[in-house]
């Protein structure tokens, strides 16, 4: 038994965390649907028996109808293959959801229920599966839980194994949560789970990740995961990059940047081999007579690159102690501020912006 | 600091070139075109180096360049060796060519120190003096067109000197920074209330933005609700097909049953009545069996005879007559008795109430038999004389005649009484005898007093009747005797009112009695009169009650004679009810024994009944089947018929495909009990009411997928409009913080920097002035400085003539560069062609106050005039001071 499993791809996620509005967004967002009919050629492509969604497939306060008629007829491009949905906390199956309104094709099955239901895959295969019916207070699926019958068990379902928690970050939520032991505990052989967007591979535990980048800074190693079940729920598997979008952080020291086009010329040269979008962090020391704004990046020439963000961390080269020591006004204003007790990058902004008056530029918005 | 030795490797119109400088004042003398301003410029290249820049450079760089750079040699070097705090002796190589082998090194540790002092990329010796090469011009470096600006415009150099003040780098002061904040802060981000400006426009955009969003959100939230709308009217939809198709199917069903059920009959109805005439249902018997059928009901409806009462009706009478006999007289108290009992009531009641107001009986005095008038004459006798006789007393008739009448009525009620007025007659008697004793005894002696007796006898009288002699004695006794007389007068006359009543009270008994005795009631002769009315009382309550139960026996006798009559009229029903059996069962040829019982023969007709009864039910089924026959076949053959519910249950079958079997079997359940036909046109409406619903929905979700807003699109428009506000707002945060830190730093530093420069002008004013001016004030921000006359007026310094303003502004700087020097250090003062504007009265002042500043810093004064070599020739301390001699230069 072959199955692709994915989850979390989030449709129709809104991408101000790229720093993108408009059609780049909108692009964005249409690179999440090839994404997805990505996966389901890869279903196709790998002959497997069934396509598993472990949930977050899309946004419940955000769809819109289009998506719904696109993940309708997608997956009806599948029939007779079964497509297995359990709802995440994201898309929660509720009344109005897409889940309940749309007329899905034969082959699709949504497993609309808080607690685990079963579903014959072949002889002595079961699948087990559940979904989120509210946003949030969805208890863990293994609670209470143990099989029924014989055979082999799988589970399908979107939940956050408390032992991987800690490698989400701190504003992840434990939706549905539940510990990796309760699995041999129910009964069941393997899990197929979403909701974390790090993948995590265990014996008993598979996490694909989000199959197209939802944030910076996320690693590699995600997609979607091709399984094979063996005798006894022993599932071997194989993770496939199926991203759209490829988004990278690079870092671009202005410390020998004397003018504006010392620094553009950094940044387009540090940029030539990139593409997708990009994240840009300015670092080392500035020369205090640099007059560098955000809007002079939009003069940037980068082929390739869809989006760019910049993070400015760089540092004036002020020789702020030197400074502090003077009789003069600027010495005292440096003095003052940093008696100030001032959050230190407002401090380093308002020094800037004041040494730069006293130097009588007219350049006083600091990046 | 202090520098030692210039080395000019090329530098102007210098090669190779040296100057040698002692730590105090140096005097560098040279006619025109022999180097000094060049000389001057070296110091500085040397001390302070060039900013390293890619970009162009600032106009007095360019112009510094312009002069100082050699015309005909590709290099420009130029090196000095300066004595530092510290002890340390530093050369400083400036390549200004390339600005590439620029460097300081520290000679007796032979390190490179350059790093302490870079500043723009290059070495800047200005840094350990806590200065930087603008400030350093600024302040310590003059040259002579500084001089000439001075003399044109103080407030210039004013300006430069509130620059250095400000800021090291000297490039604007304190107040021009704060305009330059306030500007940017006006055009660069506005306030809120500004429509035209960067931060109000921002929150435009937010808001703008934030209407989107929620605009998009309620389209996002509509159109969920909407197709949950849709997606439950499509599940009422199914329901209601589903249940439209039950319906039907149960129809079907229904009708292919009833189509199967009446072939089955008709077919078994056909073989039952084959080759038969119909059944007819009527006889003979008909008119017998209806008149039997009413005489049992008579009979069942018959009378129970009742059981016969406690008394009959004779017995009743006879005890009403005996009853009856018993009664005569009154049974209540006859008007007349109760008259005359109410008079002997009233009267006795008379009587009662005098014998309660008896008067009193007093006892009579011993007057000896006088009355009264007889004692009191006889006071009055005693009074007028001494010796009176009293009469002898005697009766008079008139008492003694009453005495004897009345003895006389009391004999003739002694007589009455023996004659049958017992009680009034002895009353009489009684009252007789007691009106004689009273009388009797109330006769008194009367005195007749004569004139012998009263003369003579007088006293003597009184002694023998015991009576005192003396008048007030008598006259007391006279009183108590008109007392006692009175009473007894009282006392009789109550004694004649009660006799009176005595004998009214006679008379009512006796009234009593008579109407007693008239109403027949016997009345004994010696029997009270109370007890004679009690007596007759009691009679009349004993006919009283033998008349209410002569009543009660009647009211007995009318309910036993009613019922006596009901007997009888039952009986006579029962014999009419047996004799009507008896002739029905004769009719009906049943033979019945004369003797048998009304119920035997009853229940022998009931018997008949019942068979009869039996048979034509027979009759009746037979012929109803027939009937049903002939309605089932309604004019069809029997063939038709069974074609007919084949085709009937080929159609439900093909109904009842897919549909739910309870809603099905409760489509059956209803039309077993007829209402089936209701429910299914109820679920036809139901269904097609579900489908126009979900039509609508649908049409409305339609609508509104069409006219939807992208709620992640809204999103990010607000987002990145958040953004773009928050920048202006985080800008204007810090743009607002460094005004008040710059404000409050140039306020700090004004107040520290006014009194130093004020103390430094002060100490040097009076001197430099010749003591025209003994005090200096300086304004903390404008640097503006006032001078004091020694006739205690201030003045405007800017006022004054050019070589005064000059002296102060050169002493300004002087306490401008003290001031700005760190601790420990002191900047050297080079000066180009400060005196020229000068008379020689005030150039020696000058330099008089140059050599003594130079007691303290170096001071390097450039000069073509001749005065001032010949001062320096007079005042130099050659062990500290030098006077260089510059030839002119070649061309």
């Amino acid at each position: 038994m072959k199955i692709v499993h994915f989850s979390d791809l989030h449709l129709d996620t809104p991408f101000s965390w790229m720093g993108v509005s408009g059609s780049l967004a909108r692009e964005r967002r249409n690179a999440q649907r090839k994404v997805l009919e990505r996966v389901t050629r890869i279903v196709i492509e790998e002959q497997a028996d069934a396509l598993f969604c472990g949930g977050d497939l899309y946004e419940h306060d955000l769809f819109t109808p289009d998506t719904g008629t696109f993940l309708r007829k997608l997956f009806a491009h599948l029939d007779p293959l079964p497509v297995f949905l359990a709802p995440g906390n994201h898309d929660w199956f509720g009344p109005g959801s897409l889940y309940a309104t749309l007329d899905w094709s034969p082959n699709v099955h949504i497993f609309n229920e808080d607690s685990l239901t079963p579903v014959m895959l072949t002889d002595g295969l079961t699948l087990w599966g559940a979904g989120h019916r509210s946003p949030a207070n969805t208890d863990g699926f293994l609670e209470h839980f143990r099989v029924d019958r014989s055979g082999t068990h799988l589970a399908l379902f979107h939940g956050a194994e408390m032992g991987s928690l800690q490698f989400e970050g701190s504003d992840k939520k434990p939706h549905a949560p539940f510990r990796e032991h309760q699995i041999t505990a129910s009964g069941l052989h393997h899990v197929f789970a979403g909701h974390y967007h790090r993948a995590r591979q265990t014996a008993l535990l598979t996490y694909p990740g989000n199959p197209d980048p939802l944030a910076f800074g996320e690693d590699g190693g995600r997609g979607v995961v091709i399984a094979t079940i063996e005798t006894m729920g022993v599932v071997s598997r194989e993770i496939r990059n199926v991203a759209e979008t490829t988004i990278a952080d690079v870092s671009v020291d202005l410390t020998d940047a004397s003018s504006r086009s010392d620094v553009l010329a950094a940044v387009e040269g540090a940029l030539q081999q990139c593409t997708g979008v990009i994240r840009v962090f300015l670092t080392g020391e500035l020369a205090p007579e640099v007059d560098l704004r955000l809007v002079d990046f939009d003069a940037l020439s980068l082929p390739g690159i869809e989006a760019i963000q910049f993070q400015v961390r760089v540092k004036n080269a002020y020789d702020l102690d030197s400074i502090a020591r003077e009789k003069t006004v600027r010495g005292e204003f440096v003095r003052e501020v940093r008696r100030a007790g001032l959050p230190s990058e407002t401090e380093r902004r308002v020094l800037v912006t004041g040494l730069r008056a006293l130097a009588g530029r007219r350049d006083l918005e600091v990046l | 600091m202090w520098i030692e030795r210039l080395d000019a490797t090329a530098f102007g119109p210098f090669h190779e070139q040296k100057l040698e400088l002692g730590p105090g004042m140096n005097v560098v003398v040279g006619p025109n075109e022999s180097g000094k301003s060049s000389w001057h410029g070296a110091i500085y290249a040397a001390l302070c180096g060039l900013r390293r820049t890619k970009g162009s450079r600032r106009s007095d760089e360019r112009d510094f360049i312009a002069r100082h750079k050699p015309w005909n040699s590709s290099q420009w070097r130029v090196t000095a060796i300066i004595h530092t705090s510290g002890d340390r002796t530093i050369e400083l190589r400036q390549n200004l060519a390339n600005l590439v082998d620029c460097r300081a090194t520290d000679l007796a540790l032979g390190r490179d120190v350059s790093n302490e002092i870079m500043n723009g990329g290059s070495p800047d010796a200005s840094k350990w003096l806590g200065l930087d090469r603008t400030s350093f011009r600024a302040t310590a470096c003059v040259r002579q067109a500084d001089v000439l600006e001075v003399q044109r415009s103080p407030r210039v150099l004013q300006s430069a000197l509130q620059r250095a003040a400000a800021s090291v780098p000297a490039d604007s002061t304190a107040s021009e920074a704060l305009i330059r904040l306030q500007e940017f802060e006006a055009e660069q981000i506005g306030s809120d209330r500004a429509p035209t400006r960067p931060l109000r426009q921002a929150q435009s955009k937010v808001e703008r933005a934030s209407d989107e969003l929620r605009e998009a959100r309620n389209d996002h939230l509509d159109y969920v609700l909407l197709a949950s709308q849709v997606n439950l009217a499509r599940t009422v939809a199914e329901g209601a097909a589903s249940r439209l198709r039950a319906g039907l199917a149960a129809r079907a069903e229904v009708s292919a049953r009833t189509l199967e059920e009446r072939y089955d009959e008709v077919r078994r109805l056909s073989a039952k009545f084959k080759d038969m005439e119909p059944p007819r249902l009527s006889g003979p018997e008909d008119d017998l069996a209806r008149q039997i059928s009413a005489a049992l009901d008579r009979f069942r409806r018959r009378p129970a005879l009742p059981s016969p009462g406690p008394s009959s009706s004779e017995s009743i009478r006879q005890a009403i007559a005996t009853a009856e006999r018993s009664s005569g007289g009154d049974i209540e108290m006859h008007p007349t008795v109760e008259m005359a009992w109410r008079s002997w009531w009233e009267s006795s009641s008379a009587l009662q109430r005098h014998g309660r107001v008896q008067p009193a009986e007093f006892p009579a005095p011993d007057a000896a038999g006088y009355t009264a008038d007889e004692l009191s004459d006889i006071a009055a006798e005693i009074a007028h004389a001494p010796q009176m006789r009293v009469a002898t007393r005697g009766e008079s008739a008139p008492a003694g005649l009453a005495v004897f009448l009345t003895l006389g009525v009391a004999i003739l009620g002694l007589v009455a009484a023996l004659l049958g007025s017992v009680i009034p007659g002895l009353l009489v008697f009684i009252a007789s005898v007691a009106a004689a004793g009273t009388l009797h005894y109330n006769r008194k002696p009367s005195t007749v007093p004569t004139q012998e007796s009263r003369d003579n006898s007088l006293v003597t009288r009184l002694e023998e009747q015991g009576l005192p002699l003396n008048a007030p004695a008598i006259r007391s006794l006279a009183t108590a005797m008109r007392d006692y007389e009175r009473a007894e007068t009282d006392l009789l006359k109550w004694r004649e009112s009660r006799e009176a009543l005595v004998l009214e009270d006679r008379r009512c008994q006796e009234e009593l009695r008579q109407a007693l005795r008239d109403r027949g009631h016997p009345v004994g002769q010696d029997q009270l009169t109370a007890d004679a009315l009690q007596a007759y009382q009691q009679a009349c309550a004993l006919r009283r009650d033998g008349a209410a139960q002569s009543g009660a026996l009647r009211s007995e006798l009318a309910a036993a004679e009613l019922r006596e009559g009901q007997y009888a009229a039952i009986v006579h029903e029962l014999q009419a009810v047996e004799a009507e059996l008896r002739r029905l069962a004769a009719l009906a040829g049943i033979p019945i024994d004369p003797d048998a019982a009304m119920e035997f023969i009853a229940a022998t007709l009931q018997g008949w009944e019942n068979q009869r009864r039996l048979k034509l039910g027979e009759l009746d089924t037979q012929q109803r089947e027939w009937s049903r026959l002939e309605a089932l076949l309604d004019g069809h053959a029997i063939e038709d018929l069974e074609v007919h519910a084949s085709l009937a249950r080929n159609v439900a079958r093909a109904a009842s495909v897919g549909v739910d079997e309870v809603e099905f079997t409760e489509f059956l359940n209803a039309f077993s009990a007829g209402s089936g036909q209701a429910q299914l046109d109820a679920a036809a409406r139901a269904d097609q009411e579900a489908r126009e619903e979900m039509a609508r929905l649908s049409e409305r979700l339609r609508l509104r997928a069409s006219s939807m807003k992208d709620v992640a699109a809204a999103e990010e428009a607000l987002e990145s409009a958040r953004i773009g506000l928050n920048r202006l707002r985080d800008l204007a945060e810090v743009v607002r913080l460094t005004q008040k830190f710059m404000s409050s730093a140039a306020d700090r530093a004004h107040r520290t920097i006014a009194p130093l420069i004020q103390a430094t002008l002060s100490e040097h004013i009076s001197v430099a002035t010749h003591g025209r001016y003994v005090e200096a004030l300086v304004d903390p921000e404008s640097l503006e400085v006032r001078v004091k006359t020694t006739e205690g007026y201030w003045r405007s310094a800017s006022a004054l003539s050019h070589g005064t303003t000059e002296q102060i502004y050169l002493l300004l700087r002087v306490a401008l560069a003290e001031h700005l020097v760190v601790a420990g250090e002191c900047a050297p003062l080079i000066l180009d062609e400060v005196t020229v504007h000068s008379d020689a009265q005030r150039t020696k002042a000058v330099l008089d106050t140059l050599l003594m500043l130079s007691l303290r810093r170096q001071v390097i004064l450039f000069s073509q005039e001749v005065e001032v070599a010949e001062w320096a020739r007079d005042n130099l301390d050659m062990s500290r001071d030098r006077l260089v001699a510059l030839a002119e230069l070649p061309v």
